[in-house]
């Protein structure tokens, strides 16, 4: 992503450069000035997206809510297993390692989480 | 290490010489003793210090949030410390006293509710000890969404 951003940063600096004198314009300059002004606001969206974008998750923070959510579903199921023939605990254990799977599917691939 | 963490920042958050100054130092130095006396096993004790910071009236000049986050972070450690001890019904009044501070999508009602499932559980009352641990799921689900896009990750 590094040389894109380089890249990107190369190529806005070039469409922000400075006005030739006004006795070099002539409405042919003013229409590419025009473009590469807009070219120029174009590319720094696009910089922001890509910054945004590259931040880096809280993968401990990340990891230890994972880990509580499927903690708390083994607790959840493990109270079924002692009540069999209640279906809401049942429900109730299959809708918690749901969460679990879902939490575990969320993380992304930057963040390593040991799973249990 | 979460609640000196917690403490730093409310600490820093209020300046110095203030009686709500005072308050976080007291704070974070029962939290300290209470962590050395836990590592020696004596949990009684670590337990009476933490009662006497949540009993200990909050200065004026913490703000409502700070004074809940400090109070409910304790009401949860002695939570476990009645756990660890063996006294359930203690744990779910410690919890229960950390929830009636205020409750919000946050760390601290999570773990209260956690630690109020675990000593429904021990008092053998199952039923309401799933469902707390569900509600706790749901907050900790809450604060992952906060944590991947706070992170960046959408």
């Amino acid at each position: 992503m590094k040389p894109a951003l380089t890249a990107l940063f190369l190529l806005a600096a070039c469409a922000c450069a400075g006005p030739r004198p006004a006795a070099e314009e002539s409405s042919g300059d003013r229409a590419i000035a025009r473009a590469e002004e807009q070219r120029a606001e174009e590319m720094e969206r696009t910089l922001s997206t890509l910054s945004a974008a590259e931040a880096p998750p809280d993968c401990p923070r990340v990891c230890g809510l994972v880990e509580q959510i499927c903690e708390l579903s083994q607790r959840i199921c493990a109270i079924s297993g002692r009540h069999r023939e209640d279906p809401d605990l049942t429900a109730r254990c299959a809708a918690g390692e749901q969460r679990c799977r879902r939490s575990r599917d969320r993380v992304p691939p930057a963040c390593s989480c040991q799973a249990r | 290490m979460r609640t000196a963490l917690i403490l730093v920042f409310v600490g820093a958050s209020l300046g110095c010489g203030s009686g709500a100054t005072r308050w976080i130092g007291e704070a974070w130095r029962a939290h300290a003793e209470a962590d050395i006396l836990e590592r020696s096993g004596d949990l009684e004790r670590a337990g009476d210090l933490l009662q006497d910071l949540v009993s200990r009236p909050v200065p004026a000049g913490v703000a409502p949030q700070d004074a809940r986050a400090v109070l409910q972070d304790t009401y949860a450690r002695l939570a476990n410390v009645a756990l660890k001890r063996g006294k359930p019904a203690d744990a779910l009044h410690s919890a229960d006293a950390g929830l009636q501070l205020g409750e919000a999508q946050d760390v601290f009602a999570s773990s209260l509710r956690a630690f109020r499932g675990r000593a429904l559980e021990a008092l053998g009352r199952d039923a309401e000890a799933a469902r707390e641990y569900e509600a706790a799921q749901a907050i900790a689900e809450a604060l992952l969404s906060e944590a991947l896009v706070d992170g960046g990750v959408r």
